[in-house]
């Protein structure tokens, strides 16, 4: 029986160093008991608090016999460990001591001791980074599926906030946790997410966005299936409207399932301020969707087809500066739209302290100069940088680089339609929009198929005392919100 | 039986009756009741609409008869294997029919309005794009997407309050000057514009809760009938019946007519918001069409061959709808359609009086 652990601790040692070959952080390390009974203590260097194992754990080896180690039962043993078990498995032990554990073999003995005196060089918890806030709370998540799971017991002080543990990547072993609230969530729902997450055949997670792209249901589509955030009181707000969240070990980003189209427009700051001004802000955003996914292409299609609807006093200004310039409309928006996407794109990946002086050449000189050359006109300045300032209203990174890859499409179709091409467009991403479906829940929910209560916290921002029904998307069981 | 990517819901079934009727027929109903009988257009509409009410009862009355059926399959049992496939491929010409012929009027309004120089050819194969992407998912797409209609509907009738200060009420006086006789046979004529509710008979299996069924069609009808009373009120207060008569389409005319203080032509937009309504009139009868070819082969869980009969299907509506000459021959097709599409209801009213002689063999049917 090659599983079970043999009462010899030579053959135990020769099993670990077979498996550990080559393995020089993780240490083997063979001590004396009291009654000079031979034990090995095995651990991953960087992974164990040595400091605790020194101090207290090995000064009370040594005091011990290896006859009173264990209770009669062997069920116990006599060591200050706040978390231990005991196995006789040699691949259980092997995965404890990956896990960080320090695992103590003890000669005459089948059965082996695996401690959790675990100390990960982790960052501590700081503020969120790309989904910024003004009233909400400043905090992340971090790398740490431990540290995660334990910001989200702080937040829920609650029994029925449960995590349904499993270990994906078939190289890489990461604990990923789904959580949700009991009695809220749809045992429905979490089944088929929990299937859909289990059956996943992959080497490695290297963050949420592989889960999302291993489950989605469509493959097809331009739209993120589910929302990935770095938020806690985003996880704890949509685990209240009885959605699931996964963490993943490894990332900072936990994905939310099932969402709506609209819950990537949605910023937790909408709920910490006043309604009326929220909700001014809430239609401010859909007004920037609508520019961000348009304007360039409206602009296309008049300039090009339909100049008769300018008014007359901005035609001729328009018309001078057109003059100059020896490109077609689609051409003109594409040299802009284009620097615009690279300077964004190269801004992400430079230091910051460079980063600021090309959004300066960039944004400054390149656009001021291209009009001076006559390579662009005046108002497609203003048109594109309009584009760029609404596309960053959107509040989900996610969604705000697929409106900006569908913007694209749509001017590329304005060019040749005129309005025609930027009406069917517009007509194909709802068409697109209803067929998607996030968890079995229909994407584009309380908009086509309508629904009255979800709908009305969807472009306003109705008062928190009318909101007491939960929103439907993921079917709640428990559909009011406080204890009537 | 079915794939539930076409099960739809009572509210659907209301915004699949009223995406069927409102679209093509409205464009240009003003100016042929104008002809008729001048500006008491609105009653006629009144008395097709309650026409059109007791034709849907019958319909469904029809449906009940056998329940979980389309058409297709009530052919089979009426009239047996071989004269059923005549009737059956006879419906589903007139569907192929109306679709083509609104894809065309679809297309040649674009022209018209917007687009001079296109390609034809180029315009349609782009504009049906959508149109064939719902279908194939199925009917509960369509029918999420036509829900986009209400509001355009209601942004159309918000529109319509931009002129309104030019509304002129002596227009509409005085009230039945045409007679009672004549606008009593004009309200038969009107028709065209409310078909859309006979592809009821395609779908009727496809509808989640039967009982309510008949409740959501005559509200959809009675949405439409309201939406053309509005609309020919204020057609006709505008414009007046003697101009009415020489327009083509007043509702367009109407937009141009209107001006906005900065902007120059704002009627472009109005008209770009047509668009959708109309794409979703010839989407819901490019799908009855294609799901009735679908059950007619039997291939409705079929996924690869439905794929070849789609990609055939989308191309022959592509290459019929380019067969009408010109823009008179296509108006006089059209005004066939409403011909064909009242025979179809007559041939369902058929239907009913032989399901009572049938009966017998069905439940005989029903015992083996």
């Amino acid at each position: 029986m090659q599983n079970l652990l043999s009462m010899k601790l030579e053959d135990n040692f020769s099993i670990i160093n077979d498996k550990f070959l080559e393995c020089p952080d993780i240490k083997r390390q063979r001590i004396l008991l009291k009654d000079a009974c031979p034990i090995l203590i095995v651990y991953v260097e960087g992974l164990t608090d040595i400091d605790l194992l020194q101090r207290d754990i090995i000064p009370k080896l040594l005091e011990l016999k290896s006859t009173e180690l264990f209770d009669e039962n062997m069920q116990t043993v006599r060591l200050p460990a706040a978390s231990l078990s005991l196995s006789n498995e040699i691949d259980t032990l092997i995965t404890d001591i990956l896990n960080g554990k320090t695992v103590i073999f003890i000669n005459g003995f089948d059965i082996a001791i695996s401690l959790s005196v675990i100390k990960v060089e982790k960052r501590s918890i700081s503020e969120p980074t790309i989904e910024k806030n003004v009233k909400g709370a400043q905090e992340a998540f971090i790398e740490s599926i431990n540290t995660n799971i334990s910001i989200l017991r702080r937040k829920v002080k609650n029994d029925r906030l449960k995590f349904r543990t499993l270990n994906l990547g078939d190289v890489t072993n990461q604990s990923v946790a789904i959580a949700y609230i009991e009695g809220i969530i749809n045992p429905e729902i979490l089944e088929t997410m929990y299937q859909k997450v289990k059956n996943i055949d992959y080497d490695a997670l290297h963050g949420v966005g592989y889960i999302e792209q291993l489950i989605a249901d469509n493959q097809i589509t331009p739209f993120p299936h589910y929302m990935s955030t770095e938020r806690p009181d985003k996880v704890v707000a949509c685990l209240l409207e009885g959605q699931l969240a996964i963490l993943v070990d490894g990332t900072p980003f936990v994905l939310l399932a099932p969402v709506t189209f609209f819950s990537f427009m949605h910023a937790p700051d909408d709920y910490t301020g006043n309604w009326m001004v929220q909700s001014l802000n809430r239609l401010l955003r859909f007004f920037g969707l609508l520019i961000a996914l348009f304007l360039p292409a409206l602009y296309i299609a008049v300039v090009s087809y339909h100049y008769y609807m300018i008014p007359l006093n901005l035609l001729i200004p328009l018309a001078e500066s057109r003059a100059r310039v020896p490109f077609p409309p689609i051409i003109e928006v594409l040299i802009l739209e284009t620097t615009l996407e690279m300077l964004r794109e190269a801004t992400i990946r430079l230091p910051t302290f460079i980063a600021a002086s090309v959004g300066v050449v960039g944004g400054l000189i390149i656009g001021q100069a291209a009009v001076d050359a006559g390579i662009v006109s005046n108002i497609i300045i203003i048109v594109v940088a309009i584009t760029a300032i609404a596309s960053f209203l959107i509040p989900n990174y996610d969604m705000a680089l697929t409106i900006r890859y569908i913007r694209f499409i749509i001017m590329f179709f304005a060019s040749i339609f005129g309005i025609i091409g930027v009406v069917i467009c517009g007509v194909f991403i709802i068409a697109h929009l209803v067929i998607l479906e996030s968890l079995g829940e229909p994407y584009f929910k309380p908009m086509f198929p309508f629904n009255r209560n979800d709908f009305k916290d969807i472009l306003l921002r109705p008062q928190l005392k009318k909101l007491k029904k939960r929103p439907s998307l993921a079917k709640p069981i428990d559909k009011a919100r406080g204890k009537e | 039986m079915h794939s539930k990517a076409n099960e739809i819901s009572p509210g659907q079934v209301f915004i699949f009756v009223v995406s069927g009727q409102i679209g093509f027929g409205i464009l240009s109903m003003a100016s042929t009741l104008a002809e008729d009988v001048g500006h008491d257009g609105w009653i006629a509409i009144i008395l097709a609409g309650m026409i059109t009410a007791l034709l849907i009862c019958l319909i469904v009355a029809t449906l009940k008869r056998f329940d979980n059926l389309t058409i297709i399959e009530i052919n089979n049992i009426i009239f047996g294997k071989y004269l059923g496939w005549f009737f059956n491929v006879l419906a589903i010409v007139y569907l192929t029919y109306a679709s083509v012929l609104m894809l065309r009027h679809f297309n040649d309004i674009i022209r018209m309005s917007a687009l001079r120089l296109t390609p034809p050819l180029v315009l349609t194969s782009f504009i049906i794009i959508p149109i064939v992407y719902l279908s194939w998912y199925g009917l509960k797409y369509v029918c999420r997407y036509s829900s986009i209609k209400i509001i355009l509907l209601v942004l159309v009738v918000l529109y319509y309050m931009l002129v309104i200060k030019y509304f002129r009420f002596t227009f509409l006086q005085p009230i039945g000057a045409a007679g009672i006789e004549k606008i009593l046979k004009v309200s038969f004529s009107p028709f065209t514009s409310f078909i859309g509710y006979e592809l009821l008979t395609f779908v009727y299996p496809y509808v989640r809760d039967k009982k309510k069924l008949l409740r959501s069609a005559l509200y959809a009808n009675a949405f439409t009938v309201a939406f053309y009373v509005i609309t020919v009120v204020v057609l006709t207060g505008f414009f007046g019946e003697v101009m009415l008569q020489q327009l083509i389409y007043p509702i367009f005319s109407l937009a141009r007519a209107y001006r906005a203080p900065i902007f120059e032509r704002l009627d472009l937009f109005f008209i770009s918001l047509w668009f959708p309504i109309m794409l979703s009139t010839v989407m819901i009868y490019y799908f009855c069409a294609y799901n009735t070819l679908k059950r007619f082969f039997n291939i409705e869980n079929d996924k690869p061959k439905s794929k070849i009969l789609i990609w055939c299907f989308t191309i022959m509506v592509i290459l019929l709808s380019r067969l009408p000459k010109d823009m008179i021959q296509l108006r006089s097709l059209f005004d066939q359609l409403g011909f064909v599409s009242t025979g179809y209801v007559g041939y369902v009213f058929l239907c009913y009086i032989l399901s009572f002689i049938k009966k017998g063999d069905k439940k005989n049917e029903k015992a083996t």
